[in-house]
């Protein structure tokens, strides 16, 4: 069972709280730093098709199809990538899978930071502060 | 001899420059692992598209070096309330 480290300190990544969400740096092979939106309702990180685009020759082979459920649209197939790797702050996590799936067009965004990156760490979202705080598991 | 102008801004500052475009930057300097703090003006351009075959070009001519895209301008409108989507595996 994996518990909380209390001796290493969390790294607090700073991000920007718009219209009550919160968006951080992250950054990918290249190394690339883009703006994803944390999301806990998000089961896989997703980034867009752009962002596959700038990422090459890493993110090219679709590993499969998977079936998403958005909020209030009908089940539609994305293709599913692995990310060699994504950083934020100081946390890097490897082999990343991730869906490449275009967000709503008024949403100028880079991609969600979903549950599958979320859950390797303790996670605290302190909304008043506008950060993201990640703690390593033991 | 002529001193060699700095073309480096803050992010912050990069972001207030443009008016609802994409930007890529090369990143000069981090505030903290993973946070670009300042950086130079490579592209702008109202598509993400545009941008992220320049990225591609800039990594592929500059490898090692640090770039980051920012959105300079509203990443989510005004008045615009964000509800995402969950993922549901096939297995």
């Amino acid at each position: 069972m994996s518990s909380w480290n209390p001796g290493r300190p969390p790294d607090r990544v700073r991000g920007t709280r718009k219209y009550g969400v919160l968006i951080v740096s992250v950054t990918c092979p290249g190394p690339i730093g883009l703006e994803f939106l944390v999301d806990t309702g998000a089961a896989m990180t997703v980034i867009t098709p752009a962002v596959a685009v700038a990422l090459g020759s890493s993110v090219v082979h679709s590993l499969r199809q998977e079936r998403v459920a958005p909020v209030g649209k009908t089940l539609l197939s994305a293709p599913v990538v692995r990310l060699q790797s994504i950083q934020v702050g100081g946390h890097e996590v490897l082999d990343l899978e991730a869906l490449i799936l275009d967000l709503p067009p008024p949403l100028h965004l880079d991609g969600l930071l979903g549950v599958n990156f979320l859950e390797r760490f303790r996670v605290t979202i302190e909304f008043d502060t506008e950060t993201l705080i990640l703690r390593r598991k033991t | 001899m002529a001193q060699k102008k700095d073309d480096t801004f803050p992010i912050d500052e990069i972001r207030e420059m443009f008016d609802s475009e994409w930007v890529l930057v090369e990143v000069t300097a981090l505030r903290r692992p993973g946070q670009p703090s300042r950086g130079r003006v490579l592209a702008h351009h109202q598509s993400r598209m545009e941008i992220a075959r320049k990225t591609r070009k800039f990594h592929d001519a500059n490898p090692g070096k640090m770039s980051y895209t920012l959105f300079a301008g509203d990443a989510i409108p005004k008045g615009v309330v964000v509800v995402l989507m969950e993922s549901r595996t096939t297995s």
